[in-house]
């Protein structure tokens, strides 16, 4: 993994009983399960889904958690997948076959959702323009592979036993984005 | 040795990871999840008496968010009430599942044969009923007896904190209004003096004091509830609820009127010695407490070109090349900008392709935080009145404040459209008091 790049990585879980009280359906634990992971959904489905429309991102991660209790009882806690990692895998799913079934991707969202500032803002657009622009030559399930490497550190092995993909491919493939990304890099780095 | 000052592909790779910021759940967004799965989740049935107090169910430490007393039996009968500081869901017996905003009050009383008897004082209130025998709800205004599963009723004072007011148009004077929407199914709305009956996507206001009115009879969303999902249903919900706003501001705007027939000279007279689209800065000052803020614009969305000279403004045939020309680049302007904005927050080209400006707009709007409008308004009306400072950097502004802003800039841009091709005395004199579509905008983000 190249960095670790925001809070999102951040490995809390929930605990075992509020996790029991949420699979009974009590109102406040769920609460509290959606409150613990609503900003790594966010964080995955919203740069899979980058320039789609913030509503377009915010019916996908609720979708997620929809999905999420519906199947929250046959989550097993203490098994080979953290929480965090089955959830997510389920939010990749959700925004797989978003992409599948949408419009090319506008920027304008990521530009929006920056912080920067003034020249800034340009180098910053720049950068996430090569992101976006090496995330375009995945296929859906590698991009999601991507950023579940890169922004929310899942190995390779969860990573493609979560997506069902080939763990060659999954290697393979994510050290060529990497190279890639890369090269838009430094073009953008020669270019300033 | 000079130091290199390119940086090595992994940092650089690291940076560009680094300058990608996600987007943030919304405020409201646990809420929202948690309400959809109450009402996609089938309603529990009771299996024995039981009373329980549900209370406090904001965050720890906090004030009860929502008061409610429920008793069910083992057979069907349950009774309770209801008051909602926040969105809060709850059963009614067996018989369906509510979810109240805020400010909402209901009680309820379910029979042993299934029967149920509700009363919704306030509020708006979205039920979804299970079959069972009758379904009554009583409002202010009326009752709705139910013989469909999915419906929306909002009980909506009348008071002087208005959010929406459109000037200029007549209209009759209104006590409460209670505003129904069918979503499936169908339900009978009658007064003391008249009755209607709704079917899926109909929509009606009911007045105590005027009987009942029809006032759309049909939502714009093709309602095929045979096999609509309850997800698809929430969906929905959310998605006319910029209708209902369009129906609330036409009972703001009956309640204006109503006002200034009681106060003759209130509202829309202008200023000595000004126009009505440039009120004085004493009149922006007095507004900033109401963030009330007066816009007019050419009514872009229904333009088309004159054919012949206009005498309402003046518009000599010789004018009418220019005038059309102008008119024509800011309804051209307009589109794009709404659509470009519906695009970005929707990511529905197609739609974008066939909507008109007002609906996408409207969906903008509806897509947008609960209470923005307000925020938005009270800014602005501070900005104009010289109390804060205009952004500097509109690209970091949400999509709604962009369409607001830009819909308040409207008249002036029009004028200054039709000034580069007749003058600018010309073009001053044919907007004259206002352009056609004029409107007054009120509401703080604490009004209720």
């Amino acid at each position: 993994m190249l960095a670790a790049p925001s809070p999102q990585t951040d490995s809390a879980e929930i605990d075992d009983r509020t996790l029991r009280l949420a699979v009974a359906g009590d109102r406040a634990a769920s609460r509290a399960l959606v409150e613990m992971y609503q900003v790594r959904v966010f964080a995955l489905v919203s740069r899979m889904l980058a320039g789609r429309g913030r509503a377009t991102i915010e019916d996908a991660a609720q979708d997620t958690f929809l999905q999420v209790f519906r199947r929250l009882g046959s989550f097993a806690p203490g098994g080979a997948a953290r929480l965090s990692t089955w959830i997510l895998t389920i939010a990749s799913r959700r925004a797989i076959d978003e992409l599948r079934k949408q419009r090319p991707a506008l920027l304008a969202d990521v530009e929006r959702t920056s912080d920067a500032r003034g020249d800034d803002r340009a180098v910053r657009r720049e950068l996430i323009a090569a992101i976006e622009g090496a995330l375009r030559e995945l296929s859906p399930e590698l991009r999601a592979a991507f950023l579940l490497r890169e922004y929310h550190g899942l190995d390779y092995a969860a990573i493609a036993s979560a997506l069902s993909i080939d763990l060659g491919t999954v290697k393979s493939r994510l050290s060529r984005a990497r190279a890639a990304l890369r090269a838009r890099l430094a073009e953008v780095h020669d270019a300033g | 040795m000079q130091d290199d000052p390119t940086p090595s592909p992994d940092a650089a790779v690291a940076r560009a990871l680094d300058a990608w910021a996600p987007l943030a759940p919304p405020a409201d967004f646990v809420d929202r999840v948690l309400d959809a799965r109450a009402v996609t989740a089938p309603p529990p049935r009771s299996t024995r008496r039981r009373v329980v107090w549900l209370g406090g169910i904001a965050a720890a430490g906090a004030v009860a968010a929502a008061l409610a007393l429920v008793v069910s039996s083992p057979h069907r009968a349950a009774r309770g009430a209801l008051v909602a500081s926040q969105r809060t869901t709850t059963v009614l017996g067996a018989r369906g599942t509510v979810v109240a905003e805020p400010a909402s009050e209901l009680t309820w009383r379910v029979d042993d044969d299934g029967a149920a008897d509700v009363t919704q004082r306030t509020g708006n209130v979205f039920y979804r009923v299970e079959r069972g025998g009758p379904f009554v709800v009583h409002t202010p205004a009326g009752d709705v007896r139910v013989t469909g599963t999915c419906f929306r009723i909002e009980v909506e004072p009348m008071t002087p904190n208005t959010k929406l007011l459109l000037a200029g148009l007549a209209g009759a004077a209104i006590a409460s209004t209670v505003f129904i929407t069918v979503y499936e199914g169908h339900v009978i709305a009658e007064t003391r003096s008249a009755r209607t009956e709704l079917a899926a996507g109909g929509q009606a206001s009911l007045s105590g004091a005027d009987g009942t009115t029809v006032v759309a009879g049909t939502l714009a969303t093709p309602t095929d509830d045979t096999h609509t999902s309850r997800e698809e249903l929430l969906v929905r919900t959310r998605a006319q609820q910029g209708q209902l706003n369009q129906l609330r501001a036409r009972v703001a705007l009956l309640e204006k009127t109503a006002r200034s027939a009681e106060a003759p000279g209130a509202g829309d007279i202008p200023e000595p010695g000004r126009t009505w689209h440039d009120p004085s800065p004493e009149k922006l000052a007095e507004w900033v407490a109401d963030c009330h803020v007066r816009t007019d614009e050419p009514g872009l969305d229904r333009f088309s070109p004159l054919t012949e000279p206009d005498k309402t403004r003046d518009i000599a045939a010789s004018e009418l090349a220019g005038y059309n020309a102008a008119m024509t680049e800011m309804t051209k302007q307009w589109k794009d900008l709404v659509r470009s904005l519906y695009v970005e927050t929707t990511g529905d080209t197609a739609g974008a392709d066939t909507l008109s400006s007002e609906a996408m707009r409207r969906e903008i709007e509806d897509k947008s935080p609960p209470g923005e409008h307000n925020v938005i308004l009270q800014r602005v009306a501070q900005e104009r009145a010289g109390l804060a400072t205009s952004p500097a950097d509109l690209s970091k502004t949400s999509t709604l404040e962009l369409l607001m802003r830009a819909s308040f800039r409207l008249g002036d841009q029009a004028e200054a459209a039709l000034a580069r091709r007749l003058g600018a005395e010309r073009a001053h004199a044919i907007r004259g008091e206002g352009w056609d579509a004029r409107w007054e905008l009120g509401g703080c983000p604490s009004s209720p």
